[in-house]
């Protein structure tokens, strides 16, 4: 074999290939007629074997280059993935995201006992002893609260849904989302960042809650959170769960290198991680639009208890029967 | 004979930008990886742009007086968080996962995300490299910094989560037909011994020439010389000294002509073990001929 003639000979299919490349890239090959895409997946296997046979007879590096970068850019094209369809994200909701989050429960208690604990141990202390909220909180923010929870629940004059509530709501996931999605990302830093991020919201809240019960805001506060609480304090938990998988690849890799068990469990707790957000973002349209309304406190309570029924019904219950 | 084989074996070795990947064809891919400088350009593209986008968004809501449609002020400033949001946490996840692993800054400078076995970023992997974005993010890329300087194919920890590579694309041509064999008078049998060089100096000539045009003129010449004087000893060259003093590379083009068409009648080549035929469907006659020639 001849390398001029071989140019010769298979130049026209590396163009062709070249063009076909280019016009997959496009739409997702979407325009394509189906001989277009078997001539395709034909000449991929043909410059699959030129590439070495340029390589193997050492015919030049900027040969190999050219027709590596054709061939490179044909392998990324030819296994191709699935591309994201909207039945996917619906399956996730309905079935995957609480399957997986089952298999890695145990990362989720762990995270909850790192925010709950102090939540509620900060809670009760500051309760019983209002004098030391100022130990943790600034003073000036608690004289807030107090003022913003200064109302009486059940009073269905004053005004609920303020006109600032969307604005509010923007805040809520921003805010939210983004301290739930800080503790996942942190806890590839050997879960530093997130036991950090859990246990100090765990006592700020505990701490805001314990305060403002003491002040004899309790109802109006209660009535307030328990609706949107159910998805915001359970998303934080799962959040942080899912850091803490990443820090127990890095620091318990079993029988994987740290590499590859990073890359394993990585993929769960993404979508750990992901189920987490969006149930922050329902949380802030609750916390946005109901939480705030003038409804009567008992009311609030309800739908609030319904809803700390349904969340973790649905964490434990939904997508059972794909399992088996 | 099978020289190349042994020049293919010591291939990885090298230590270097490249990054190489087998397919399932048999074939070895190489990839050029992507450092942190170009990488960096590429990420404060993308800050540019969402910045611009952030505070064209913001002007038109404000011009637009969007309150007023829907009764809630706070919807311009709920608008803009959720933006904020956005761009904060999404644009990343959207533009890689969607635009098959680029974003507008990737695509401006040649990069591309890929998984590291060659395949198309997976939309999760999109989501885990660019949610641990985070971490690699704070303080000032230190952390994703420190990890890429630590791994052997610039992964910050988003990738190494995720699996992933950032490669550079580049933009190749296929090059020029190297000699014009037609026009070059080979050498004749009475100027030379029976020496003939090997396919590994064949190919360098080749290269070589076919690269010439980034060498101006003398320099080419001197660079031609060293290999020219050196097969004139080989094979005690007999012929016209003048040529080889003052033009080595013309020299080099016929002794390339003399032994690069004998080459293909005379040297049986062996087929490598990456060379074997995967799909049916082959129309080029190479196999015939090889296996003609073994």
């Amino acid at each position: 074999m001849d390398k001029s003639r071989f140019l010769e000979e298979r130049r026209p299919a590396w163009k062709r290939f070249g063009e076909l490349c280019r016009r997959m890239e496009r739409r997702n090959g979407r325009g394509m007629q189906p001989d277009e895409i078997s001539e395709f997946s034909e000449l991929f296997r043909q410059l699959s074997n030129d590439l070495a046979t340029v390589r193997s007879h050492n015919w030049g590096t900027r040969l190999a280059d050219y027709l590596n970068e054709l061939v490179a850019r044909g392998h990324n094209r030819f296994y191709r993935n699935k591309s994201v369809r909207f039945d996917a994200i619906r399956e996730f909701f309905a079935a995957g995201f609480p399957a997986i989050f089952r298999r890695n429960i145990a990362y989720f208690w762990t995270a909850s006992a790192l925010f709950f604990v102090p939540f509620f141990a900060a809670a009760l202390v500051i309760n019983s002893n209002p004098a030391l909220a100022t130990r943790v909180l600034p003073g000036d923010q608690l004289e807030t609260m107090t003022r913003m929870y200064d109302y009486d629940p059940d009073d269905a004059g004053r005004p609920g849904i303020t006109e600032d509530r969307a604005g509010m709501g923007g805040f809520y996931v921003r805010n939210n989302v983004g301290i739930a999605l800080r503790s996942f990302a942190g806890g590839i830093l050997l879960g530093t960042v997130t036991v950090y991020v859990l246990l100090s919201n765990g006592i700020s809240i505990g701490v805001t809650a314990g305060y403002l019960i003491s002040q004899g805001m309790g109802k109006a506060f209660t009535s307030f959170v328990i609706g949107h609480g159910a998805f915001e304090l359970t998303a934080l938990a799962i959040a942080g769960g899912a850091g803490l998988m990443l820090a127990d690849a890095l620091i318990h890799p079993g029988q994987l290198s740290r590499r590859d068990a990073l890359r394993v469990r990585g993929q769960e707790a993404v979508q750990i991680a992901a189920g987490a957000a969006i149930m922050l973002m329902i949380a802030a349209v609750i916390e946005a639009f109901w939480s705030p309304s003038n409804a009567p406190s008992i009311l609030k309570y309800i739908v609030g208890i319904v809803f700390w029924i349904l969340v973790p019904a649905y964490l434990a219950l939904a997508g059972r029967s794909h399992e088996r | 004979m099978n020289s190349s084989g042994q020049v293919d074996s010591q291939h990885p070795a090298i230590l270097g930008l490249e990054y190489q990947v087998e397919t399932p064809e048999n074939v070895r891919l190489s990839y050029e990886l992507a450092g942190p400088g170009i990488r960096g350009l590429a990420y404060g593209l993308d800050c540019v742009i969402r910045g611009g986008l952030l505070s064209i968004a913001s002007i038109v809501v404000a011009c637009m007086g969007l309150p007023q449609y829907f009764g809630l002020e706070g919807i311009s400033t709920g608008g803009f968080l959720l933006l904020l949001f956005f761009f904060e946490w999404g644009y990343f996840v959207v533009c890689e996962g969607l635009g098959n692993g680029r974003t507008i800054g990737k695509a401006a400078f040649g990069l591309r995300v890929i998984q590291s076995n060659g395949t198309p970023l997976t939309f999760s992997s999109a989501l885990t490299r660019n949610l641990i974005r985070a971490a690699d993010a704070f303080p000032l890329y230190g952390p994703g910094f420190f990890t890429m300087l630590l791994t052997r194919n610039f992964e910050r920890m988003g990738d190494l989560a995720a699996s992933t590579i950032v490669i550079r694309e580049r933009l190749v041509r296929l090059p020029r037909q190297p000699v014009i064999v037609e026009r070059i008078a080979p050498l004749s049998r009475d100027e030379i011994n029976r020496y003939v060089p090997d396919d590994q100096i064949l190919n360098v000539i080749d290269e070589f020439l076919g690269r010439r045009h980034v060498l101006n003129h003398d320099r080419g010449h001197q660079l031609a010389a060293i290999l020219a004087d050196d097969l004139a000893v080989r094979l005690q060259f007999r012929g016209n000294r003048d040529q080889l003093e003052n033009f080595p590379m013309a020299f080099l083009a016929r002794v390339f002509v003399t032994f690069h068409s004998r080459e293909s009648i005379d040297s049986p080549t062996v087929t490598p073990a990456s060379d074997k035929p995967v799909g049916k469907s082959r129309r080029r006659p190479t196999p015939s001929r090889r296996s003609r020639n073994g």
